[in-house]
């Protein structure tokens, strides 16, 4: 019998039409280098590189998609959705297989660059051309149908299935970080989170009515933690087998052994289904909570997130260190545009400018060097409010004329004048002051009166960094719950109503702007003492485009979503300048943040950690249906 | 009788953004007629660049000269470019910041043509229909670009919220530009030089002109005039007209409105190709880079001329080209600023902003559909 | 001294003209209606009022000063609120919010405040919060409880109707301009906003312009009614005077005068 027949055709040719565009998927990452780029970086060694993880996830995506194609109605059964599946991964298979017999024929790489014998040998498994087709399409299958397969679970397998596997990458991709924890972990740091935690989970249950014993009680423990923490790091907790067991060094770095792999597989998916009716009561008793129960319990949030940043770049060594820097950094100035852009409205793409305006007014007004005409020589304390002037300055200047344009003229004149900045910085013009092409060097370190902090000292550096970000968060937050905050929401919905609420629209859009600006620019000051030399190419607008990625994947206009979209952006893919922990992905990752951006934009664009406004705004079709459904809303009243 | 509906431009009490204005305003036209013509009687201050000239110091004649045509020829590119910007914008209201991206495409895989043809001799032997081959292939790649953004990401974001298409086409221009580098690699291609019958010079009404550029000057204005009649003229250029009018009375009329709106991006697609060709013709090398600057230029030269506006869009490129070929150093050199050929962009982008403090409305007036007008 | 009063108001759009020589006055404390055919440019006259858009010429005088000119912001601190006619509520935000942001030209605490939270600005936090709580009672139990953290584009059409004139109350105006506030409202609905319409005056002391076109709400509201037909004042009067007038009649063109 044929299991098809009971499949609608409709089903069978949307298979077919996910089926080539899975093929097509298979053609781009290889064609555009990612498969050979990737191979290098095992994941699970030596099952699983990062490259072949590229062509399976086309492969499940597009069984997923044909097998979820089948409507509920056409009455296609499990194993209907199955062979759906495997229709799709087979016409895939086919395309992908016309591509490997084209490159094992002629030789293109005249033309396409990244079509490689290495990238051949790849596909083909390293046994020839006949191995590569058979590969192609009997993988297809094989995807396709554990795609549909995994469509056809209960919500919850499904989740404990794709959950489990994504901890397995989360831990393969943590190498760096994970290794370096258990490595230096030591006992005064494990005792001080264990009394910050407790301390304040004692804190939050009896005094958490009262904002000033939680706030007192917290500080000392975090005094009590820091000094426990310096009293007995020497003395390691010995956790160091655990990554020793668990990775295994290869040529494009440490993998997961596949012992490992499988137990982070099995506890993930274990815990998973075994918690899963517990989660659901935190969840529901987190929904029933009263706003102010609620306040607590953020506010317990708020302490974990600082205990994590006292006292984890302790022992995370200058490798992470430096990497969480740069992440701070743009955090910064994803916090900067959020208030711009997200609040307000605005979408800035110069944002970049302010960000030079920084460096360059802090490196110019403190470098020792004797290279350029004019060197004040200020310490960072007394060149910082300079700094902030600076900006507030470049704020208006660029804020002013485009107050008065149109969404997206902004979008360009903004754009503009943030390569303007980057071409007068490099300029012969200003040469005398900002060193030209030669940037500015010699930038001295920030003296704290009891330290010094060095750029190279990543620790110090960090905390810096993270200090300027929790005050940026702090003021963020504070501007957002307030009558500028409301002014800024008003005016991204509606500029003219807002106007005839009462609302001067030249002081809240420049308002934002200035704000956007005074963040940019210290992050800017920030960047130029951590490297103590700085360049006009380090200004260019990727850095615009970046930081706009980060807050659109995170979530624009929150806070917290914000960060996420900073960890994840910078400190997965790399920043414009810098290498995140993925290194591999470096020469893809502008290709990546466009993909993202498109992906974004279509499928979430409210971001993966979503003010609740925007996505409401972004979905208000469905809210509005859903509370119909629930009956929420009324229609006209009948009295 | 069609109601016009003129931009809101309200009168208001003098407030602190219009001070602002009116001094960018004065202070731009004051830094420009000094650095033209200095200050007269003024000794050690700027000399101006027409008494440099005049005095035998400054930059030649013909110097001048060659800097205008050169600013024509760039121009006519920026305004093939703005074109797309201007019918996109006119019919969805946003722009589509991957039309630099869509221009690169097609010069970027033309040049394996051209390179194949001059490999071949073809590109001597028969010069123009190498050539013309050459721009059918750039024009093919710019239009199925162009028509596959439409159809994989705009198509969808209709009716969203304004910034969502605006973000959706930067990610689109990233995501082309290094798909792009990552098929073709991130090498520079070179261009066949262009071939025999092009090189040196021609004499066009006295006027000494290399041959490369008259053959930029000459396609694109050939093609704005193909392009205006096909849109004043055929069914399909009507559908667009009305499209870009209102699109909902469009639909209502019996207009397809998404094979019309595809339509204008192949048009735009298509005219980035032939720009894409000519702009190798005049400086030899393309890149995956090269997309980005003229995009940035050519949506300049669309709100320069007037968005919308076909006409405006032609002439706000050349507006455009002149400004930043012959604008660094007639204006910035009088100042006695060094190396004013480095800030040609930065000439370019003034100009752009103070176009849109002087006249918001481009040179041309802009032309907006009515969901556009707002 | 009229609280408001436009002298030969002049207005055109790209040659048509959309007010022509208009005249007319408000006093402080009436109720006054301006009706007219569809195109009569009364939303226009509202437009040029609250400083939305510029006259080509004329005056508009509020409280004896020229207020051509001013911001919108500007004229809402004076004591010019608006409602619009085709309800333009902040969807996105909360009821709560929407009036809370209504009330921004009548409070004055900067970012500076607002990030040291300072004494100031938690007491005129908690003024604004109880201000926009005690606006929204004003429609009884319509706008209240639960819906205070409900976003705007869940409430019905009626009620976002409501929370626009929540919205302009909010801003303590001395005029309030309220753009067609019944249209798409049912019978009932539409009674009790003509109830409160009057309380508006005689609770608050607003003073009222009022665009309708339900001529029963004209009758019950007005102590003055304005005609206006292609941008000119064709009659005024009592709702008895006008009706009767020849020009109404004719303006609306053998459709006689909605009344119920």
């Amino acid at each position: 019998m044929n299991p098809l027949a009971a499949t609608s055709q409709d089903s069978v040719r949307s298979a077919v039409k996910v089926g080539l565009l899975g093929g097509l998927g298979y053609i781009f990452v290889s064609a555009v280098g990612m498969v050979e780029g990737l191979g290098e970086k095992n994941v699970i060694d030596p099952i699983l590189s990062l490259g072949y993880l590229m062509l399976i996830w086309v492969g499940l995506w597009a069984g997923h998609r044909a097998g979820a194609g089948a409507l509920p109605g056409d009455g296609v059964s499990v194993v209907g959705r199955v062979w759906l599946g495997i229709v799709a991964g087979v016409t895939g298979g086919l395309l992908a297989s016309a591509f490997l017999i084209w490159i094992n024929t002629f030789v293109v790489r005249e033309v396409f660059t990244n079509i490689s014998p290495a990238l051949i040998e790849l596909l083909n498994l390293r046994q020839g051309l006949g191995t590569g087709v058979a590969v192609a399409i009997g993988g297809g299958a094989l995807l396709g149908g554990a795609g549909a397969a995994i469509g056809t679970l209960t919500p919850l397998m499904r989740r404990a299935l794709t959950g489990s596997f994504l901890w397995v990458l989360i831990v393969g991709f943590l190498e760096v970080i994970l290794s370096q924890i258990f490595r230096e972990i030591d006992l005064g740091v494990f005792l001080a989170f264990l009394i910050v935690g407790v301390t304040s989970w004692i804190l939050l249950r009896n005094f958490g009515d009262s904002q000033r014993v939680l706030l007192g009680g917290l500080l000392a423990a975090f005094v009590v933690g820091v000094l426990v923490s310096q009293a007995l790091s020497e003395v390691n907790l010995g956790l160091r087998f655990i990554p020793d067991f668990a990775y295994i060094n290869r040529v494009g770095g440490r993998a997961l052994t596949l012992s490992a792999a499988a137990i982070v597989f099995l506890v993930a998916f274990a815990a998973t289904v075994l918690f899963d009716g517990r989660r659901r009561a935190m969840r529901a008793r987190l929904a029933a909570l009263e706003p102010a129960e609620r306040q607590k319990w953020a506010f317990g949030l708020v302490g974990v997130f600082v205990g994590l940043g006292v006292f984890l770049p302790m022992i995370l060594g200058s490798v992470v260190n430096e990497l969480l820097s740069t992440t701070g950094l743009f955090l910064l100035m994803g916090l900067g545009l959020n208030i711009v852009i997200g609040y307000a409205g605005l979408l800035d793409l110069g944002y970049v400018a302010f960000f030079a305006v920084g460096a360059y007014t802090m490196a110019i007004l403190t470098s020792t060097s004797t290279a350029r005409n004019w060197a004040p020589e200020l310490s960072f304390w007394e060149a910082l409010p300079f700094v902030v002037l600076a900006a507030v300055v470049a704020g208006i200047l660029v804020g002013t004329p485009v107050i008065r344009m149109r969404g997206d003229y902004l979008a360009i004149v903004t754009l503009g004048f943030g390569e303007i900045a980057r071409i007068l910085f490099l300029s012969e013009w200003f040469s005398g002051v900002t060193g030209g092409a030669l940037g500015v060097t010699k930038i001295p370190p920030i003296e704290l009166g009891f330290y010094t902090v060095k750029g190279t000292d990543t620790q110090a550096v960090l905390y810096l960094v993270l200090a300027f970000v929790a005050l940026a968060a702090f003021v963020s937050y504070r501007l957002q719950d307030s009558r500028i905050g409301r002014s800024w929401m008003a005016m991204r919905e509606d500029e003219e109503v807002a106007e005839t609420m009462g609302v001067n629209i030249v002081k809240a859009k420049l308002l934002a702007f200035v704000m956007g600006a005074i963040l940019a620019g210290v992050g800017g000051a920030l960047f130029a003492v951590k490297f103590g030399t700085i360049f006009p190419a380090s200004f260019s607008i990727i850095v615009s485009i970046t930081v706009l990625v980060l807050i659109i994947v995170g979530g624009m206009g929150n806070i917290p979503g914000v960060a996420v979209g900073a960890l994840v952006m910078i400190g997965i893919l790399g920043g414009s300048n810098s290498s995140g922990l993925l290194r591999e992905f470096a020469e893809f990752k502008l290709l990546i943040y466009g993909a993202l951006m498109l992906y974004m934009m279509l499928n979430r664009p409210e971001g993966l950690l979503p003010s609740k406004r925007l996505a409401r705004e972004l979905h208000q079709e469905e809210a509005v249906q859903d509370a119909w459904l629930q009956g929420e809303i009324e229609q006209g009243e009948e009295d | 009788m069609k109601l016009l509906k003129l931009p809101q431009q309200r009168k208001r009490r003098f407030g602190f953004v219009d001070s602002f204005l009116w001094a960018v305003r004065i202070g731009a036209l004051v830094f420009v007629v000094v650095g033209i013509f200095g200050i007269p009687g003024v000794a050690g201050g700027p000399e101006g660049s027409l008494f440099k000239t005049l005095s035998g110091e400054g930059v030649s004649g013909e110097a001048w000269r060659d800097l205008f045509i050169s600013g024509l020829a760039q121009g006519s590119m920026y305004g093939m470019i703005a074109l797309g910007y201007s019918l996109v914008y006119g019919v969805l209201g946003f722009i589509n910041f991957a039309h630099g991206e869509v221009f690169m495409s097609g010069a970027l895989v033309s040049f394996f043509a051209a390179d194949a043809f001059a490999t071949a001799g073809i590109w001597e032997s028969q010069p123009v229909l190498a050539l013309g081959f050459t721009i059918l292939v750039a024009m093919a790649t710019s239009t199925i670009v162009a028509v596959l953004t439409e159809r994989i990401a705009y198509r969808r974001l209709r009716g969203s919220p304004r910034l969502i298409p605006l973000i959706t086409s930067i990610g689109m221009s990233f995501f082309i530009r290094y798909t792009f580098r990552g098929l073709f690699g991130d090498s520079f291609k070179t261009y066949p030089a262009a071939p025999g019958v092009l090189e040196g010079r021609a004499t066009i009404f006295g006027v000494e002109i290399l041959k490369t550029q008259l053959t930029v000057i000459v396609v694109t204005a050939v093609s704005m005039v193909v392009l205006y009649q096909f849109v004043a003229r055929t069914r399909m250029g009507r559908a667009m007209r009305a499209i870009a009018e209102d699109r909902e009375i469009a639909a209502l009329m019996g207009v397809n409105v998404d094979r019309v709106i595809s339509l204008t991006f192949a048009v735009g697609g298509a005219m980035a190709g032939i720009a894409g060709v000519l702009w190798a013709l005049l400086f030899r090398q393309v890149h995956f880079l090269t997309g980005f600057l003229p995009g940035i230029k050519g949506f300049t030269a669309a709100v320069v001329g007037g968005i919308g506006n076909m006409a405006g869009a032609y002439v706000g490129g050349l507006a455009i080209g002149l400004v930043e070929s012959v604008g660094p150093l007639l204006v910035l050199d009088g100042w006695g600023i060094p190396a004013v050929s480095q800030l040609k962009d930065v000439v370019a982008f003034s100009a752009l902003v103070l176009v849109l403090i002087y006249r918001p409305t481009g040179l041309l007036g802009e032309r907006l559909s009515v969901e556009e007008r707002g | 001294m009229s609280l408001l009063k436009i002298v030969r108001l002049h207005k055109d759009f790209g040659g048509v003209i959309a007010i022509n020589a208009l005249d007319f006055h408000v006093d402080e404390g009436e109720i006054v209606s301006v009706i007219g055919p569809n195109g009569a440019g009364k939303t226009t006259v509202f437009n040029l009022i609250t400083g939305m858009q510029a006259p080509d010429s004329g005056e508009i005088l509020f409280e004896g000063e020229t207020i051509i000119g001013l911001t919108p912001d500007v004229l809402t601190g004076r004591g010019i609120a608006r409602t619009f006619q085709n309800v333009r509520v902040f969807a996105n935000m909360t009821v709560l919010e929407n009036v809370m942001v209504a009330q921004h030209c009548r409070t004055s605490k900067g970012a500076v405040s607002a990030i040291f939270r300072t004494a100031g600005f938690r007491r005129e936090e908690e003024e604004i919060r109880e201000r926009a709580a005690e606006v929204l009672s004003f429609f009884g139990t319509r706008l209240v409880g639960y819906r205070f953290d409900q976003p705007a584009f869940m409430l019905s059409y009626a009620n976002r109707r409501r929370l626009e004139v929540a919205r302009a109350i909010a801003t303590q105006p001395k005029v309030v301009l309220l753009d067609e506030p019944t249209a798409g409202m049912n019978p009932s609905e539409t009674r009790e906003m003509t109830e409160l319409i009057g309380r508006l005056r005689d609770d608050r002391g607003i003073t009222v312009v009022v665009i309708e076109h339900e001529m029963k709400v004209v009758r019950d509201v007005s102590d003055r009614v304005v005609v206006l037909d292609h941008g000119e004042q064709i009659a005024e009067g009592s709702y008895e005077e006008v009706t009767s007038d020849e020009n109404v009649i004719e303006a609306y063109l053998g459709r006689p005068a909605r009344a119920h």
